[in-house]
C-alpha cells in the first residue's frame, strides 16, 4: 500500500494525544473502553441485587441500598453501557462503512464523548458522597419531588441523565450529517451497509426523542430547585404528565438500544454465511418502520394508569403492529443463512444466539401489548424477564457479537476463538438460567423493585436459581474481559480482511491508518468490497493522495469540563455553575478561533 | 470430524433439554413450579382474572408455536448450511431475497395478531364497564407504606386487610395521599395504579371464600416491598358481623388493656391513628386501628398479628419496616420510636387486641369525621392548608374550625386563635413569626410538650400559619 501524504502528522500516543483527539476511531475506542468499565460497574450492581434476593428476608443490603442499586444498575446499563457501546461502533464503523475520512464534525464528536464521560462521572459521584438516587431509572413523579426524595441523590440522577442525553444529542446531529453528506461517491442510500442504516435511523430517533426527556428532566430540576410545581399534585401540577413525557422518550429509547445491535447482526450473518443479507430492502424498510412506530406506542407502558378503554385499545393495536417488521427481520436473518456456508465463529454464534433470544423477548412483548394481560404482568418480574431478554440476551449479545467481529479492525489483533466460545456458551446458559425463570416469578405475582420478600409466597426456589444463573453470567463476563486483555497483548495479528467480509471497512488495513482511505473509494455496488473481491476481481488502486485532517484540539474537553461544572453546581452550590458557564464560554470562544486544518 | 461438527449443537441441546424439563415440571405444578404461589396470576378466582388468564393462555400457546417454528428454522439453517471443509473455493448462490417469501412472513404474523387483538379488545371493554346492579364501592387509598380501605356506604374505615362478601361485585376506587402506588390482588384481578391527583377504578366479583394476597406494585419509596395487604372474602353474614365490629371500639377488660387505652392517648398514638368509637383517636396519617384483633397481620401485611409482634413493632419499627412514618418525626425526615417501655408497649398491644364492643355513650364522632377527610373534593397530598392539617397529623391533637376531621382533644382547640394574646400556654407572644417558631420546633420552646415537630417545608409552614391567622 502506498503511504498517503498526510498533513499534519498526528501525535500517536501519550495521554495528551487522547485528550485532544478528534479522530473518530480513537473517540470510538474511548467510548468503547469507557462503556466496558461501566458495564463492570453495572454488572457488579446486578450481582448485589441478586445476592440480596437469593433468600427470603435477606439482610445483605438495606432497603435504601437495594433501591439505590436497582436505580444505578438500570441507568448505568442503559445510558452508560448500551448507548455508549453503540456510540463506539457508530464512531468507529460508520465513517469506514461509508468510505469517509472522518465524521462531519470531528470536534463536536470529541465534545460528545467528553460530555458523556463527565455525565457518567457526575452520576457516579453519588457513590463518593454517599447520596445515591433511589427513584428507579424511570424516576416517576412525584416520588422525585423534594418532598419525597430530599437530599442530593435524585439530583445526581437528574443532572447525570441531562449530561448523558446532551452527549447523545450532539452525537446524533453529527452522525445524521455524516451519513447523509459524507458517503463515498456511488454509495447511494440503498447501497449503504445495513449497519449504517440502523445507525442513521437510531440517530434520527435520538434527535427526536432526547429533547422530550431533556425538557421533562429540566422540569423536575426546576421543581426541586426553583419551587415550580409542574409535578406537584394539588398545586396544579400533574403526576401523569411525567409518565407521558418519559415514555415518549423511553419507548424510542428501547429501539435506540436495540436497532444498532440488529444492524451488527445484519453485517455478521452475511459475512459468515458468504451470502448477501436476505431481503436487504425489506430490512431497511422494517428498520425505518420500527423507528416510526416507536413514537406511536409509548402509552403501552401505562396500561394500568387508567387511560380509559379507547386509548388503551389504540395503543395496544399500535404496539402489536411492531411485531410485523420485527418478524420480517427475524425471518430475513434466518434465510440469510439458508443456502449459505455458515461458519460458527464466536461472532456468528452470538448473532445466532441473538436471534433466538430476541425472539423470546419479542414474543413476551406481544403478551404485554395485550392490556388485560399487562394488568397482571406490569411491574412484575414477568416484565423484568421480558426486557432483559430484549436488552441482555438481545442488545448486549448483539454488541458482544460486534466486538468479536470488529475487534481485529479496532486493534489489529484477533480475539481468541477458544475463549470466545467458552464465553458464548457460558453466557447463553447463564442468561437463560437467570432470566427465563423470572417469567415464572412474575406469573406468580412477584412485583419488581422489592428489596425483600417473605418466605412461603412461592418465590424462594426461583430466586435462588436466578441468583445462581446471574453468577454464571458474571463468570462468563470475566472470561470475556480476560479474552479482551490477552488478545490485545498476544492475539494473532489480523489481516485487513480476516473474515472474508463484504463491506468497505475491511478494504483497509487493521487497524486503519488515521486517514482511513488513502484515496476515497468509488462505490459501484451494495457490499462493494465483496463485489470487488469476487466480481470485479480488481481492487481499486490506493494511489497517493493529499490528505487534510482536522487538528487535534483540547477545546472540546474544556467545554465538556465547563458543562460538567455547570451540572455539579446544581448539587454542590451554584457558584460552581457560574464557573462552569464561564469555562464553557471560554472553551467555545477558543474553539471558534482554533485552526481546523493545517 | 462428523462429531466435531456437531459439537456446538450438542452443547446447545444440553442447555435446552434441562431448561425445557424445568419448564414442563414447573407447568405441572411441581413443588418448585409456579402457579402454586399465594399471589399467582395464573390460577384466577374471579371472572375478571379468568378473562385475563384466557387471553394469556391463548397468547402463550401462540408464542410457543411461533418460537418452535423460529427456533426450528434457525436450527435447520445452522445445521444444514454449516460450512464444510472444501467449500472455500465455491461461493454459495448469492440470493438477495424473495418477494413471495417475504410477503408470506409479513402477512401471516399480521393475521396471527388479529387473533390476539380481538379477545384483547373485548377484554379491555369488559374490564372498563362494572355491573351497575348490586355493585358496591370500596375506596383503596395508598399511603407510604400501607393501604387504607374505606366503605363509604357503611361509614367504615380499615387498613391493610380488606374484607369483602362473596358473590357481590365490588368496584375498587383507588387513589393515593402521597406518591403513586398500585393496587394488585393477582388472584382476584389485574392491577390499577393509585394516583395522588385522580381516582382510578377497577372491579371484580369474588366468588370463593378465602384469603387473598395483594401487594403494592408501583415503586413508591423505601419500603415499597413492605406494602402488602390481604383480602378476606367471607360470607354475607360474616361480612355484616365484621361491619358491626368496625363501628365499635376495643373493650379493654384486663388492667393492662385499660392502662393501654390511656397510654394510647398520652403517648400520642392518637395523633396518627383512629379507632372507631374512641372520640380521642381520630388521627388519619397512620392506619385506622379499629377492630385490629380481627386482622391477621400488622405493619401492612408483614408481621403476624400477635401482641408480642405489636410490641416489637412499636419498639423497633424502623428495623422491621425501614422508613416507616411511625413514631416521632425528626428534622431529617426520619422517625424515632415514641419513648415508652416494653411494658407500656405491651399494655397498648393488649388494648388494641381487646375484642370490640358497643361504645359507651359517645357517638362515633371521630369516625364520621375521619370519613369526610380528604374525600373526593380535596385530593389528599395537595398542599392546601386543610390538607396539610390532615396529612401532617395536626388534626390528631387539635380541633380546628373548618378542617374536616380536626376534632383532636389532646392539644388546645384552635378556634379564635387570633384573639389570644399568647400561644404555647403563655410562652410566646401570638405573632406569625412565633407561630412559625413554635410549629417548627415546639420542644425548643417547651421541652416537655407533647406537640411533635412535624416535618414541613417552609412553604408548607407558611400555608399553615396563614390559615391559623384567619382564625379570628
Amino acid at each position: 500500500m502506498t503511504e498517503a501524504a498526510l498533513h499534519p502528522s498526528y501525535p500517536k500516543s501519550g495521554l495528551w494525544s487522547w485528550l485532544t483527539t478528534v479522530d473518530h476511531k480513537r473517540i470510538g475506542i474511548l467510548y468503547g473502553v469507557t462503556a466496558l468499565i461501566l458495564l463492570c460497574i453495572g454488572g457488579t450492581e446486578a450481582m448485589l441485587i441478586r445476592t440480596q434476593l437469593i433468600v427470603p428476608n435477606n439482610t445483605f443490603l438495606s432497603a435504601d441500598t437495594f433501591n439505590a442499586m436497582f436505580t444505578m444498575h438500570g441507568v448505568t446499563m442503559i445510558f452508560m453501557f448500551v448507548m455508549p457501546m453503540n456510540a463506539a461502533f457508530f464512531n468507529y464503523m460508520v465513517p469506514l462503512q461509508i468510505g469517509a475520512r472522518d465524521v462531519a464534525f470531528p470536534r463536536l464528536n470529541a465534545l460528545s464523548y467528553w460530555v458523556f464521560l463527565f455525565g457518567a462521572l457526575l452520576f457516579h459521584t453519588s457513590f463518593l458522597v454517599g447520596h445515591l438516587p433511589e427513584v428507579g431509572w424511570f424516576g416517576y413523579a412525584n416520588l422525585t419531588t423534594e418532598k419525597y426524595s430530599p437530599g442530593m441523590g435524585t439530583d445526581f440522577w437528574v443532572i447525570g441523565l441531562q449530561l448523558l442525553g446532551l452527549a447523545s444529542l450532539i452525537a446524533s446531529i453529527n452522525f445524521i450529517t455524516t451519513i447523509v453528506n459524507m458517503r463515498a461517491p456511488g454509495m447511494t442510500a440503498m447501497r449503504m451497509p445495513l449497519y449504517t442504516w440502523t445507525a442513521l435511523i437510531t440517530n434520527i430517533l435520538l434527535l427526536l426523542a432526547l429533547p422530550v426527556i431533556t425538557v421533562a428532566l429540566a422540569q423536575v430540576l426546576f421543581d426541586r430547585h426553583f419551587g415550580t410545581k409542574i409535578y406537584e399534585p394539588g398545586e396544579g401540577g400533574s403526576v401523569i404528565l411525567w409518565q407521558h413525557l418519559f415514555w415518549v422518550f423511553g419507548h424510542p429509547e428501547v429501539y435506540i438500544l436495540i436497532l444498532p445491535p440488529m444492524g451488527i447482526v445484519s453485517e455478521i450473518l452475511p459475512t459468515f454465511s458468504r451470502k448477501p443479507l436476505f431481503g436487504y430492502s425489506a430490512m431497511v424498510y422494517a428498520t425505518a418502520g420500527i423507528g416510526f412506530l416507536a413514537f406511536t406506542v409509548w402509552a403501552h407502558h401505562m396500561f394500568t394508569v387508567g387511560m380509559g378503554p379507547w386509548a388503551t385499545a389504540i395503543f395496544s393495536a399500535s404496539t402489536m403492529l411492531i411485531a410485523i417488521p420485527t418478524g420480517v427481520k427475524i425471518f430475513n436473518w434466518i434465510f440469510t443463512m439458508v443456502g449459505g456456508q455458515v461458519r460458527l465463529t464466536t461472532a456468528c454464534l452470538f448473532s445466532i444466539g441473538f436471534i433466538a433470544m430476541f425472539t423470546i423477548g419479542g414474543l413476551s412483548g406481544v403478551m404485554h401489548a395485550s392490556p388485560p394481560i399487562d394488568t397482571q404482568q406490569q411491574d412484575s418480574y414477568f416484565v423484568v424477564a421480558h426486557f432483559h431478554y430484549v436488552l441482555v440476551a438481545g442488545a448486549a449479545q448483539g454488541l458482544l457479537a460486534g466486538i468479536y467481529y470488529w475487534f481485529p479492525k479496532f486493534t489489529g489483533r484477533m480475539m481468541s476463538e477458544k475463549l470466545g466460545k467458552i464465553h458464548f456458551w457460558l453466557n447463553i446458559i447463564g442468561v437463560n438460567l437467570t432470566f427465563f425463570p423470572m417469567h415464572f416469578l412474575g406469573a406468580d405475582g412477584m412485583p419488581r423493585r422489592i428489596y425483600t420478600y417473605p418466605s412461603g409466597m412461592g418465590f424462594d426456589f426461583w430466586n435462588f436459581w436466578i441468583t445462581m444463573g446471574a453468577y454464571i453470567t458474571a463468570v462468563s463476563g470475566l472470561i470475556f474481559l480476560i479474552n479482551v486483555w490477552t488478545s490485545l497483548r498476544n492475539g494473532e495479528k489480523a489481516s485487513a480482511d480476516p473474515w472474508d467480509a463484504r463491506t468497505l471497512e475491511w478494504a483497509i488495513s487493521s487497524p486503519p491508518p488515521e486517514y482511513n482511505f488513502a484515496k476515497l473509494p468509488t462505490v459501484t455496488a451494495r457490499d462493494d468490497f465483496w463485489h470487488r473481491k469476487y466480481e470485479l476481481k480488481n481492487f481499486q488502486p490506493e494511489g497517493p493522495a493529499h490528505v487534510e485532517l482536522p487538528n487535534p484540539t483540547a477545546w472540546p474537553l474544556v467545554v465538556g469540563i465547563g458543562l460538567a461544572l455547570l451540572g455539579y453546581g446544581f448539587i454542590f452550590g451554584y457558584a460552581l455553575s457560574f464557573i462552569g458557564v464561564a469555562i464553557t464560554i471560554i472553551g467555545a470562544y477558543g474553539w471558534s478561533f482554533a485552526k481546523f486544518e493545517g | 470430524m462428523q462429531q466435531h461438527r456437531f459439537h456446538p449443537l450438542m452443547k446447545m441441546l444440553r442447555t435446552v433439554v434441562p431448561l425445557g424439563a424445568a419448564v414442563l415440571l414447573a407447568g405441572c405444578g411441581g413443588p418448585a413450579g409456579f402457579g402454586t404461589g399465594k399471589q399467582t396470576t395464573i390460577e384466577p378466582l374471579t371472572q375478571n382474572a379468568e378473562v385475563v388468564q384466557h387471553i394469556y393462555a391463548l397468547v402463550t400457546w401462540i408464542d410457543i408455536a411461533i418460537f418452535i417454528v423460529v427456533a426450528g428454522l434457525l436450527a435447520f439453517a445452522v445445521i444444514r448450511y454449516r460450512a464444510r471443509p472444501g467449500q472455500e473455493n465455491e461461493l454459495p448462490k448469492q440470493v438477495h431475497g424473495n418477494v413471495l417469501m417475504e410477503l408470506t412472513w409479513t402477512i401471516i404474523p399480521a393475521i396471527i395478531l388479529i387473533f390476539i387483538a380481538v379477545p384483547t379488545w373485548s377484554g379491555i371493554f369488559h374490564a372498563a364497564h362494572p355491573p351497575t346492579e348490586g355493585a358496591y364501592t370500596v375506596e383503596a387509598i395508598g399511603h407510604q407504606w400501607f393501604w387504607e380501605f374505606r366503605y363509604p356506604d357503611h361509614g367504615v374505615v380499615t387498613a391493610n386487610e380488606l374484607v369483602l362478601p362473596a358473590n357481590k361485585p365490588v368496584v375498587i376506587k383507588t387513589r393515593s395521599v402521597d406518591v403513586i402506588h398500585s393496587f394488585w390482588v393477582p388472584r382476584l384481578s389485574g392491577k390499577i395504579d393509585s394516583f395522588p391527583d385522580h381516582v382510578n377504578q377497577i372491579w371484580f366479583k369474588p366468588v370463593k371464600i378465602g384469603l387473598y394476597y395483594g401487594q403494592c406494585a408501583e415503586f413508591c419509596g423505601t419500603s415499597h416491598a413492605n406494602m402488602r395487604f390481604r383480602v378476606h372474602v367471607v360470607s354475607e353474614g360474616d361480612f355484616n358481623t365484621w361491619l358491626q365490629h368496625e363501628k365499635e371500639p376495643p373493650q379493654p377488660t384486663s388492667e393492662d388493656a385499660k392502662a393501654g387505652q390511656q397510654l394510647f392517648v398520652t403517648k400520642t398514638c392518637i395523633a396518627c391513628h383512629s379507632i372507631s368509637g374512641n372520640p380521642m383517636a381520630v388521627g388519619v396519617a397512620g392506619p385506622n386501628l379499629t377492630n385490629l384483633s380481627y386482622r391477621t397481620t400488622i405493619g401492612a401485611g408483614i408481621l403476624e398479628n400477635t401482641q408480642a409482634n405489636i410490641v416489637q413493632w412499636i419498639r423497633h419499627t424502623q428495623s422491621i419496616k425501614p422508613g416507616a412514618k411511625m413514631g416521632v418525626p425528626q428534622e431529617d425526615g426520619s422517625y424515632r420510636p415514641i419513648d415508652m417501655t416494653d411494658q407500656e408497649a405491651a399494655q397498648i398491644a393488649a388494648y388494641l387486641d381487646s375484642p370490640p364492643g358497643p361504645a359507651a355513650g359517645a357517638a362515633p364522632a371521630g369516625q364520621a369525621a375521619a370519613m369526610t377527610t380528604g374525600g373526593a373534593a380535596a385530593p389528599a397530598g395537595g398542599e392546601t392548608a386543610v390538607s396539610l392539617f390532615q396529612s401532617k397529623g395536626c388534626i390528631g391533637c387539635h380541633t380546628i374550625p373548618g378542617v374536616p376531621g380536626a376534632v383532636g382533644k389532646i392539644g388546645p382547640n384552635l378556634e379564635h386563635l387570633m384573639s389570644r394574646p399568647t400561644i404555647a400556654a403563655g410562652k410566646l407572644k401570638n405573632t406569625p413569626e412565633n407561630l412559625h417558631k413554635w410549629i417548627s420546633n415546639p420542644k425548643a420552646i417547651k421541652p416537655d410538650t407533647l406537640m411533635a415537630p412535624l416535618p414541613m417545608t417552609p412553604q408548607e409552614l407558611d400555608t399553615v400559619v396563614a390559615y391559623l391567622e384567619t382564625l379570628k
